[in-house]
């Protein structure tokens, strides 16, 4: 497994893709961080045949929810990303299809931001929608292999939210299957369009 | 005829260029009434907070100007504080400065031609639908990008905004090992960019010529890339120290980019059909080859041609890559020192959208005093507005909307990088009916 965080950390919100991947790899779980451009992302993804993607986006749901699409069916029409050149995620998607250059499994994180100026502020919502996709990708990770069995004990520190050091419970539900499950039926809905 | 009217043309977002702008001509009848290239993207003020800050931090802080030609930012200020300091560098330092900006110049022209402009002579609103059609043309570019960051992060320590480049030399200087694993793919790279040349040459190009004045580097014996004396077809030939005694950068109300202009004489034009016209007997043989093989030779006065010239400098970018790479020795050290004095440095050199001027004054702390930095967006701003008014005016009786697109095609024929100039670029064409006469 891969995990490809895009996005720029000075711009606030746009932070959270580089932020997760930031996490998972202190975890111990492969991952590269990318500026969303769209030629850097498909050499990046080329490398594994399982990509987890995770990127911040506004499709005007709240902000702080994780959204999780299936990369080889996901219909995009536009990408948020600030890339050189207008070409960033979704167009990533969209020309890794057309060259076959699409990894075998390709699933796209999205987490809904707010703020995208200049800073390295990072909304509260949008930081525990971090830990809450951290901690997604590492219990994969744990029950995807041996090789990661010692993240089982320290995926557990992933419950405070770093910003208000406070529980994330306090900022919103911990997601539990049956909001994961949502988030899939949201995604797959998405995806058809 | 349409041209009784007076209409707009109006692009609010320039699409495929570097940065934010947008594009606003006013037609009435059969005369273009007003150009202007608006760049709203608010200044980035790096000259201004360069000053205090000690000069080895130039180089890294001024790379930040650009995601797309790092390496050229950080080889003007090098040579400019490099003289300010009079340090004289290791000629193995100085062959792979020349290979660092090879791989710059193949990762920025291989985008340009390819995936932002051939989808404007094909006729695809992107490189995304191009590819649909023409996918081994766009298979072609994304491993000549590949080849030019593979060189950009050897030496530079990673692909955008490297780190590695110092005054003096790099912090580390690669192995001739590590230099040797890139010659397949450059020689594979190589063959690559002769068919990118023959290909390119192939499309349909606008009959649109004007008289430039065209301003480049020029070396004794080089096609120039960090060295050499500027000069112009029109009699100029200074030293870099000389630049602001001949051009002057002007603030106009629509732009938050400053134009520069040849003082006495208005606008210029550098980039790649600059370079080619003023150094084509510099190319190596199989540049040249290729070029005249294709009808390209000197003077190339038609801006949208310019697509082909990226091409032929590709063929030298691989060509000179693999002739550095060849003859490279480690150096004995990686860098010269580069002890705190005062002093005062000027540097031009050849980012892929034309030349780079940098200027800095130090103190004896090594401080920077003061840093003057024009970019080459900034100095081909005004030459994009006098051609638009001009081939806007034989587009009058052309339907708004292919209008729009080709005067976007003309601007997209420059590289422009707004994010250099300033950051960003949107297109408006208005056509204004005043009715019949």
């Amino acid at each position: 497994m891969l995990v490809i965080g895009c996005g720029n950390r000075d711009r606030s919100d746009d932070g959270a893709g580089v932020m997760v991947a930031e996490r998972v790899r202190e975890l111990g779980v492969q991952a590269e961080i990318s500026s969303g451009e769209s030629l850097a992302l498909i050499e990046a993804w080329s490398q594994a045949d399982d990509v987890i993607l995770v990127d911040a986006v506004v499709t005007g749901e709240p902000v702080g929810k994780v959204w999780l699409w299936d990369g080889g069916r996901v219909t995009t029409h536009g990408s948020i990303s600030i890339s050189t050149h207008g070409y960033g995620v979704a167009e990533a998607i969209k020309l890794g299809r057309i060259l076959d250059r699409l990894p075998k499994r390709l699933r796209v994180f999205g987490i809904e931001g707010r703020d995208f100026d200049f800073g390295s502020e990072i909304s509260a919502e949008v930081m525990c929608a971090v830990e809450d996709v951290v901690e997604q990708i590492t219990a994969e990770a744990v029950s995807d292999s041996a090789r990661f069995k010692h993240l089982e004990r320290k995926s557990g520190k992933s419950q405070v939210c770093p910003r208000t050091a406070s529980p994330c419970e306090s900022e919103g539900p911990r997601p539990t299957p049956e909001r994961r499950q949502s988030v899939l039926r949201n995604a797959r809905l998405s995806a058809r369009g | 005829m349409t041209g009784r009217g007076a209409r707009t043309i109006r692009v609010d977002t320039l699409a495929r260029v570097e940065g934010e702008g947008s594009l606003y001509i006013k037609l009435v009848g059969d005369r273009v009434a007003d150009v202007k290239l608006k760049i709203y993207e608010p200044p980035r003020l790096f000259e201004a907070f360069l000053r205090g800050r000690h000069f080895s931090e130039a180089p890294d802080i001024t790379a930040r100007i650009c995601g797309i030609c790092p390496v050229a930012y950080q080889m003007s200020a090098v040579h400019a504080i490099e003289r300010a300091l009079g340090i004289r560098i290791d000629p193995a330092i100085r062959l792979l400065r020349r290979l660092f900006y090879c791989g710059e110049w193949i990762e920025s022209h291989s985008l340009h031609v390819y995936m932002l402009h051939a989808p404007d002579f094909l006729g695809y609103p992107d490189a995304i639908a191009m590819a649909a059609d023409h996918r081994a043309v766009v298979e072609r570019a994304l491993r000549l990008k590949k080849i030019g960051n593979r060189i950009v992060q050897l030496l530079g320590g990673r692909e955008i905004h490297p780190i590695s480049a110092t005054v003096g030399g790099f912090y580390r200087t690669p192995t001739k090992q590590q230099l040797s694993e890139l010659v397949s793919d450059l020689e594979w790279a190589l063959e690559a960019s002769l068919e990118t040349v023959r290909w390119t040459a192939a499309l349909e190009f606008p009959n649109f010529e004007q008289d430039y004045e065209f301003v480049a580097l020029r070396h004794p014996d080089e096609y120039p890339f960090n060295e050499g004396r500027l000069v112009s077809n029109r009699g100029l030939d200074i030293d870099a120290a000389e630049y602001e005694d001949h051009f002057v950068e002007l603030h106009v109300k629509h732009s938050n980019a400053l134009h520069s202009v040849v003082r006495g004489r208005g606008s210029y034009l550098v980039g790649p059909l600059a370079r080619f016209n003023l150094n084509f007997d510099k190319l190596p043989e199989v540049a040249r080859t290729v070029a005249l093989e294709v009808g390209l030779r000197p003077p190339v006065k038609n801006l949208f041609r310019s697509i082909v010239v990226r091409a032929v400098e590709l063929v030298f970018a691989c060509a000179e890559a693999l002739r550095t790479i060849h003859e490279y020795a480690p150096p004995a050290e990686p860098r010269a020192e580069a002890p705190n004095r005062t002093g005062v440095g000027q540097a031009i050199t050849e980012a892929p959208r034309g030349i780079l001027y940098h200027r800095y004054a130090l103190d004896e702390k090594g401080l920077i005093i003061t840093a003057k930095i024009v970019p080459p967006t900034s100095q081909n701003l005004r030459q994009i507005e006098e051609d638009l008014r001009e081939y806007a005016a034989r587009l009058v009786a052309w339907p708004t909307e292919e209008a729009t697109w080709k005067c976007e095609q003309a601007v997209r024929s420059y590289d422009p990088c707004i994010s250099c100039a300033t950051h960003s670029l949107k297109v408006v064409v208005e056509r204004e009916e005043t009715g019949a006469d």
